[in-house]
């Protein structure tokens, strides 16, 4: 097997981070409401896919489709831009909590099996919403920031960053790092914290539960709609299935970094990332799948609680 | 940070690799939402489906053994896939099909041993309800209604190649013969590839088709590509499935053997979007063309795009599994500069088609003529010529008709099938992606070359 170049593996780890930085969002969703009411939101992905419609949507109000991409002016890019994630986040944050209105809360006190369920039940009618609104198949994503790269010559080769990677990682680590303040400094973060711990004493602390736990799910999907757009703007092409196996690759990421662990979430979509481009490149593309979750089984084997979960005592 | 809990991890592990499994099983998630289908012909199906499957039991007994049936409709089974990414090639298939058999009803229907019939197009579509693509499974479902219903006397398709490894089985121990418009894959058919024992276990030949095979659109594309583009450098790649992996092979081998070099071959499961770190991989082997065996329903679109984007600027070319609308719209400007074979002839180069091609624009279908068209056209019509030629109404007098087929003229040629039920009217055309004379993105016909018996 020939090696690659170092322009080539460079190129691979860049390819690894974008990819990672979308997975990192999106598990996000899935591990802050795993860590608030140890609920497997299987509906997320749907909710990203639903993010991506709403922001071609959007975006085809100021004339940007698949024949007439990219503003010219910057600052209109820049406005068009803000406008766009400020739009399908809330659409994907208000969905979210829609759905942990109706789907979710009425089964707070049910056997756990019944809002996983409830949850999958939601990701088909999403899907369906999906398929039904703009059809079943690909359609075209077109390019909000122009497709530019940067070129930096390695020896005879050259390394082509795409402007869009790096944008697509500065905006996802924003939303990283605001997601931690939120967290760690504010008062509702605090409160989600209480909330997650022991809903009962949290609510004798004067917590109101049930808009704590809004709060996560509008957070989470308004995240997974962040994701959506970078994705879209990345991979260029979106379908109403493609909720599925992003959901998945972001819920196991979200697994391999300690369900209910926020940086863990981050890390895991990073590693995931990582794990699929060091693969296509090391090895070839049809073993990526197998690799993935080999290295998810092995990481739990010895890492039950996954890579920055803690062991804690099970409760018996 | 939130609660942390040790528990699920494993049952989580498991979880998303079963998920994972059916994934890869299906393709994508099942809904239940209808398929949309906008034909005359298909309004019936839901009624004929449930017909079918409670006469199973006497159906099963009478037809196997080759019995005649009674009733004044002669039902034509038809399994195309018309929804997801695969509806841009196959309704316009299906509307070839579906003129046929008006026009035959139109003079009269079909006379059978002195007894005339209608016919009736028995449509199922073999994308699962709320599918994107063609899937096997749904295609052996289909074979078991055709199977069932006794007035389905003969069976036009599948499009794609591993639909019809699900449905030769079936069929041929049934004994209901098949044509297929499209199919290309060469071990279908000919016994030295060693699968045919699979596919016709009877040893009876029930399945016919009208395209030429991959061991000769494979290679006309390399010699097209290594002769007539001057392209000596490829890097080749395959959505893994039965068609897309064996015209990749087939590829592969001529290529090699004109003098080409083949920098990698690589397979890419159906259902990856993101192709930029493949593509990164073939961009630094430094290819001059990538052949990409496979379907456009299996996001061969998107990788086209990704090429762009990871600064590869070289052609693309593919089988006839990208030929289709659905190529040129997902990929956009991006498509032009992508070449595609299809394994039959441009109807619109041939005499013998003009009535056929005025008859289709007249017709009022939703969709334009398609690639696969003619052939759907072609295999109605042969079906139909079959029938009219049938001792009596059975499907075993039909099979038997169906293999003495000779000399049949036709919108494609002249056509007459071999002892494998494999067409001697072999030919390649070849198209490239561009705008076309209205200034439209279009396959655009570029050339086509016809191959003698062998």
């Amino acid at each position: 097997m020939d090696l690659p170049s170092l322009a080539e593996f460079l190129q691979q780890i860049i390819n690894g981070i974008s990819r990672g930085s979308v997975y990192a969002l999106i598990a996000l969703g899935y591990t802050m409401v795993y860590g608030i009411i140890e609920l497997i939101n299987f509906a997320h992905g749907d909710i990203f896919m639903l993010g991506t419609f709403t922001a071609l949507t959007f975006v085809a109000v100021f004339g940007i489709d698949s024949r007439n991409s990219a503003l010219q002016d910057p600052i209109a890019l820049i406005v068009v831009l803000l406008l766009t994630f400020v739009v399908t986040m809330t659409v994907t944050g208000l969905l979210g909590v829609l759905i942990e209105r109706f789907a979710y809360r009425p089964l707070r006190n049910a056997p756990k099996l019944a809002p996983l369920i409830s949850a999958l039940g939601v990701s088909y009618i999403l899907q369906n919403v999906g398929q039904v609104w703009k059809g079943p198949s690909n359609i075209t994503f077109p390019d909000i920031i122009p497709e530019t790269f940067i070129r930096i010559p390695i020896g005879e080769q050259f390394l082509l960053i795409r402007w869009k990677a790096v944008i697509i990682f500065s905006i996802s680590i924003a939303f990283m790092i605001l997601l931690t303040f939120f967290v760690q400094r504010t008062k509702l973060g605090k409160a989600m914290r209480a909330t997650a711990q022991d809903k009962t004493t949290a609510q004798l602390m004067g917590i109101n539960i049930n808009r704590t736990i809004a709060l996560t799910f509008f957070i989470g999907a308004a995240l997974a709609g962040a994701g959506a757009i970078l994705y879209g703007m990345f991979i260029k092409g979106v379908q109403f299935t493609i909720g599925f196996v992003i959901g998945l690759k972001a819920f196991t990421a979200a697994v391999l970094g300690g369900i209910g662990n926020i940086p863990g979430a981050m890390l895991g979509g990073f590693v995931i990332g990582m794990v699929e481009a060091m693969s296509d490149t090391f090895l070839e593309t049809r073993w990526t799948q197998a690799v993935v979750f080999a290295v998810l089984i092995l990481i739990l084997v010895f890492r039950p609680s996954g890579l920055l979960g803690q062991r804690v005592a099970e409760k018996v | 940070m939130l609660r942390k809990s040790s528990k699920l991890s494993l049952l989580v592990a498991s979880l998303s690799l079963a998920g994972s499994i059916i994934m890869s099983a299906c393709g994508g998630p099942a809904a239940s939402t209808p398929v949309p289908t906008n034909t005359t012909g298909a309004a019936t199906d839901v009624a004929t489906a449930t017909t079918g499957t409670t006469d199973t039991a006497t159906a099963t007994t009478g037809t196997t053994t080759g019995g005649t049936f009674e009733g004044n409709t002669i039902k034509i089974g038809v399994d195309l896939p018309v929804s997801g990414g695969d509806a841009s090639i196959g309704l316009p298939t299906r509307n070839g099909m579906e003129l046929a058999i008006r026009q035959a009803n139109e003079n009269g229907g079909v006379t059978v041993a002195g007894k005339t019939y209608e016919l009736e197009m028995y449509f199922l579509d073999d994308v699962p309800p709320g599918g994107t693509a063609h899937d096997p499974a749904q295609s052996s479902k289909n074979a078991d209604s055709f199977i069932a219903d006794p007035a389905v006397l003969a069976v036009l398709g599948p499009f794609n190649s591993s639909n019809a490894q699900a449905m030769m089985p079936k069929l041929n121990t049934a004994g209901l013969c098949q044509i297929s418009p499209s199919n290309t894959n060469e071990t279908l058919t000919k016994p030295e590839y060693g699968q045919t024992q699979n596919y016709r276990p009877t040893g009876e030949v029930t399945y016919f088709r009208v395209a030429a095979t991959d061991d000769i659109q494979g290679p006309a594309a390399a010699d097209y590509a290594y002769t007539e583009l001057k392209l000596t450098k490829v890097y080749v790649l395959d959505d893994t499935e039965t068609y897309g992996k064996g015209i990749a092979d087939n590829f592969k081998r001529r290529f090699e053997e004109l003098g080409g070099t083949v920098l990698g071959h690589d397979g890419v499961p159906k259902g990856t979007t993101d192709f930029s770190s493949i593509m990164t991989k073939v961009a630094a082997a430094g290819p001059d063309l990538v052949y990409y065996g496979g379907t456009s329903s299996n996001n061969i679109p998107l990788a086209r795009k990704a090429m762009k984007s990871s600064g590869l600027d070289v052609p693309l070319m593919g089988g006839d599994g990208i030929q289709d609308a659905e190529f040129l719209n997902v990929a956009g400007e991006d498509a032009v500069g992508s070449y595609s074979t299809v394994a039959a002839v441009n109807v619109e180069t041939l005499d013998e088609a003009k009535q056929f091609i005025e008859d289709y624009n007249a017709a009022g279908f939703k969709e334009a003529l398609g690639a696969y068209s003619g052939p759907g056209y072609e295999v109605a019509n042969i079906a139909i010529d079959a029938i009219s030629r049938a001792s009596e109404p059975s499907r075993d007098a039909v099979c038997e008709a169906l293999r003495n087929t000779k000399d049949f003229k036709g919108v494609l040629g002249t056509t007459s099938f071999d002892e494998n039920g494999d067409t001697t009217n072999k030919v390649i055309s070849f198209y490239r992606a561009d705008t076309n004379d209205a200034g439209e993105l279009a396959w655009v016909f570029v050339d086509q070359i016809r191959f003698g018996e062998e």
